[in-house]
């Protein structure tokens, strides 16, 4: 879920990121209608870093795991 | 057209989309700013609403960026340590002059940020439509 909370002042800014920062901040609007700091509270979805390639033989294959892929 | 004729009771900031500045992204490894994507060049005056999404390629860093008017620096100084996988999206409403040029810049104090999808849109107030 999504919250917008509207800011008067830098020091306003500050305090709410500060407030809220068990939240991520994914938004910042200075509108003519005013000023907003975006929160979500949606977890991140943590990417499996890439696995390294491993270079080898058929033979040095066969040896490790046995059988052909 | 002739003078420098307003346009702001013609449209005013909202969220259509006018012009892209950059449509997809571009990752840079620049310590001061440097101009990303293409300059937005305003034909009548009036406000415009400018976005875009940044995000940082290296963990721990903060990525940089502002709006650039006529060639200096203008717009409000966004920072942020959002990485380039989930960037921060910055809006901001700005008055424009006819002949001024608007352009995005972004840097990083080490390694690369990414700048995605910066865009001008507007609403009009010439017409609309309703069901």
């Amino acid at each position: 879920m999504k919250y917008k909370i509207q800011y008067e002042t830098e020091e306003h800014r500050s305090e709410l990121i500060e407030k809220h920062s068990e939240l991520k901040l994914v938004e910042e609007q200075n509108l003519l209608d005013g000023n907003y700091l975006v929160f979500t509270d949606d977890k991140e979805i943590a990417l499996e870093p890439p696995r390294p390639m491993i270079i080898m033989t058929e033979q040095e294959y066969l040896a490790l795991v046995g059988t052909k892929p | 057209m002739g003078g420098n004729l307003s346009n702001s009771y013609l449209y005013k900031p909202g969220d259509n989309h006018l012009a892209w500045m950059l449509e997809t992204s571009s990752g840079i490894t620049a310590t001061t700013p440097t101009k990303v994507g293409n300059t937005f060049n305003a034909k009548v005056s009036g406000n415009i609403r400018v976005s875009f999404k940044l995000g940082t390629n290296n963990a721990g860093q903060t990525a940089n960026a502002r709006i650039y008017k006529n060639g200096v620096a203008f717009g409000t100084l966004r920072t942020t340590t959002a990485l380039d996988a989930s960037p921060t999206l910055f809006t901001e409403d700005i008055f424009v002059s006819r002949n001024d040029t608007i352009d995005v810049r972004i840097w990083q104090a080490s390694g690369m940020c990414t700048l995605r999808e910066s865009k001008v849109t507007i609403e009009n107030v010439i017409y609309t439509i309703s069901a």
